[in-house]
């Protein structure tokens, strides 16, 4: 039977809820923002991992089954031990779909009770504390509030800075400059053959 | 010979250079959840319009392009444009704030492009004049004017009995195997010298099949003023879908362009278009697929509900335009498949109701030799007579008549002994009239030649002329004239209709051939 939106709505939010208040309850904001980010991880992980969302569907499996292989998959990958509670329920109920949805509203859920914005800024060496200063006061000048910065270290991008916050990016990377200037120079070439 | 020096190198550099983008900006990025069958669903990208052009980046660097289709609470369905492997799940997706846009303008004429402008006939880039949006809305009311200038098909069964206006969105719809095809190449192969630029838009057809089409069309000079528009059976389904779309495209750029590229206006003439889509029932196939993948609820014959607004929003952007805007026209001519003369199917019923008329070709008639093997009975053109030079209109009417006598009275021909002079007469004038229709592949006539062999028909000038002789009679008449009395075919073709003095002069004309042609021994 078909379940209501706004149950599974309310559903989301009360996982995050839960979460969060547990989060916190462990170690205060730091620990509420490092659920954060080991929930994204995961989220990446899941959509990767084709074996366990066939396992998580499969009903040859009891809900204990499920809840056992959540607890087993998680714990291999050294997650937070109340994150691997949480998801295990998640996952004994037949709610390990909505994992990704859980991430989105706690994220909002944790921006709005701290009244902060999570900005994920991606370079290719590590930040020092001037250039980290200066990123963390012009977001918070352009967002509005306060921020937190998640960095992260990704050198395929040759060097520059990627910035993502509130389902937006600014990319302004070193490759993608490259890939443009790439692009410009292919379609400047393929213009003059055409004019020739 | 240009010469080559470090300065000239320098400078050629620094414009390419100068064109660089170095601004960075802010935009709205999602993540590709799922993939496969050349459907991604994206979460994120909340701002996504429907139909816009998103962008997707593999973790390789790859870049495919992709079409919002689905926009759901949480995520986002697209359909995805090119090289579909590339994409995994956790690749980022961008939106570009865009539709897809097609290259449009006169450097596209005489090329073969797929779906979205890419030359595929290997002679090199094409420098297009400028993009247009593949979706387009189409002219309102008081944009438009009624249709009111033929669109000569060079086929003496259609121009007579079923006239195409400019502007006008004709169906042509049959088995396979009955010409279908045919008919397009030889209307595109008469538009030579009548300004008008021909698309034809290949939907799911095999790859050799185009190629052969393009040959013959390049054999007949047809290609100087047509494109042919591509996406063959072994394209995605996404490139099937919006390739007539993408033709559609294409020829509005001429439609409201004048010739100098500058819009359309009532100084500045905007062009004449036919598109041919060949053919709409592989476009829905495709479109079905798509639907399918993309989960939406299957309706009739597991058709998307939304398929008839698809086939309804593109054969609107057919269009005769006022005077104000240029009066330029963009004529449809869509085709569809049936199967075993099925018309009543879902898409064959769908098109029906949107055209204005339809040119119905019947598997029977063309195994019997009448080829083109058009059912005069049934096919019908709702512009009617607008759509036609008088000369025709005063000739086609008689063999309309001549035509459904003859199928009434067919059943009695077995009892032929039996029935009264009148009724023979009548059986043998639908039958010559019949035979007169037959007409080659590549050769269409010009619409006086046409408007002359009905009327020498209609007349009785065939009536003791032997079934088997009435092409070759036609053929000879047509020699005939064009070799001593020049001036009889010139008259009808300045005056557009038959006077009291051409038809005398026409008369005479015919009666001295006939006296010199030799029927056939066998008879």
């Amino acid at each position: 039977m078909p379940i209501n939106r706004q149950v599974v709505k309310k559903k989301i939010a009360a996982y995050a809820s839960l979460l969060l208040d547990g989060a916190f309850a462990s170690g205060g904001q730091e620990a509420a923002v490092q659920v954060r980010d080991e929930l994204e991880a995961l989220v990446r992980y899941t959509r990767e991992s084709l074996e366990l969302a066939n396992a998580l569907d499969d009903k040859r499996y009891t809900p204990e089954q499920h809840k056992a292989i959540m607890v087993n998959v998680l714990t291999g990958l050294g997650v937070t031990p109340l994150l691997v509670e949480a998801l295990a329920v998640m996952a004994q109920r037949g709610d390990f779909s909505l994992v990704s949805r859980v991430w989105a509203s706690y994220t909002e859920q944790l921006e709005q009770r701290f009244d902060l914005n999570i900005v994920d800024v991606t370079t290719a060496v590590p930040l020092d504390d001037g250039l980290r200063q200066l990123i963390s006061e012009k977001a918070a000048a352009d967002l509005g509030t306060r921020v937190v910065l998640r960095e992260h270290i990704d050198r395929s991008i040759l060097g520059g800075i990627i910035m993502s916050a509130r389902g937006r990016r600014i990319d302004a990377s070193i490759r993608s400059h490259l890939e443009g200037a790439r692009r410009t120079l292919k379609q400047s070439q393929m213009e003059v053959k055409a004019s020739d | 010979m240009t010469e080559i020096t470090a300065k000239s190198i320098d400078e050629a550099l620094r414009k390419q250079l100068d064109a660089l983008e170095t601004s960075v900006e802010s935009r709205e990025v999602g993540t590709v959840i799922q993939v496969g069958d050349g459907i991604a669903r994206i979460d994120g990208l909340k701002d996504a319009m429907a139909g816009e052009l998103l962008e997707f980046v593999s973790s390789e660097g790859h870049t495919v392009y992709g079409l919002a289709q689905n926009l759901e609470e949480e995520e986002v369905g697209a359909v995805l444009l090119g090289e579909v492997t590339t994409i995994k799940e956790n690749d980022q997706v961008r939106t570009t704030g865009r539709i897809v846009e097609v290259p449009s303008g006169k450097e596209m004429i005489g090329r073969v492009v797929n779906p979205l402008g890419m030359p595929i006939d290997g002679k090199g880039p094409i420098k297009a004049e400028g993009m247009r949006p593949v979706e387009f809305r189409a002219p309102g009311v008081i944009e438009r004017q009624g249709v009111c200038e033929p669109m000569q098909t060079g086929i003496l069964a259609i121009d007579s009995m079923i006239p195409i206006g400019r502007g006008q969105r004709e169906l042509i719809i049959g088995d396979r195997q009955t010409g279908k095809t045919s008919i397009i190449v030889d209307t595109i192969i008469n538009q030579k010298g009548k300004d008008m630029i021909c698309i034809y838009v290949a939907i799911g057809q095999k790859a050799s099949t185009v190629a052969g089409l393009v040959e013959t069309l390049e054999r007949y000079g047809a290609m100087d003023y047509t494109i042919v528009v591509s996406a063959s059976a072994s394209d995605s389904a996404p490139l099937q879908y919006i390739a007539p779309m993408a033709g559609a495209a294409m020829g509005e750029f001429f439609m409201y362009n004048g010739a100098d590229g500058k819009p359309a206006s009532e100084t500045n003439k905007g062009r004449h278009v036919l598109c041919i889509y060949d053919d709409l029932s592989k476009q829905a196939v495709a479109y079905r697929q798509m639907s399918l993948t993309l989960r939406r609820p299957p309706g009739r014959e597991a058709y998307p509900g939304d398929i008839f607004y698809l086939h309804s929003r593109l054969l609107e952007r057919a269009v005769k335009l006022s005077d104000k805007n240029g009066a330029g026209s963009l004529t449809a001519l869509p085709v569809i498949e049936t199967q075993a003369g099925d018309v009543s199917a879902y898409i064959p019923t769908n098109v029906i109701s949107i055209t204005d008329g339809q040119i119905f070709l019947v598997s029977d008639l063309f195994y019997q030799g009448q080829r083109p093997a058009v059912n005069v009975g049934i096919s019908v053109s709702r512009v009617g007579g607008s759509a036609q030079i008088k000369a025709m209109k005063q000739v086609a009417g008689s063999l309309r008549l001549d035509l459904a006598a003859y199928r009434e009275l067919q059943a009695f021909t077995q009892f032929g002994s039996d029935l009264d002079k009148a009724t023979q007469q009548q059986l043998n004038r639908g039958a010559r009239m019949t035979e007169l229709l037959k007409q080659g592949r590549y050769v269409p006539m010009p619409v006086e030649e046409q408007a002359i062999s009905i009327y020498a028909g209609g007349k009785g000038y065939l009536d003791d002329i032997p079934v088997s002789d009435v092409v070759r009679f036609r053929g000879e008449l047509i020699d005939f004239l064009r070799g001593t009395r020049p001036e009889v075919l010139s008259a009808v073709a300045t005056e557009k209709k038959f006077t009291d003095e051409i038809e005398s002069d026409l008369n005479a004309a015919i009666e001295t051939f006939k006296t010199q042609f030799a029927v056939s021994a066998s008879e």
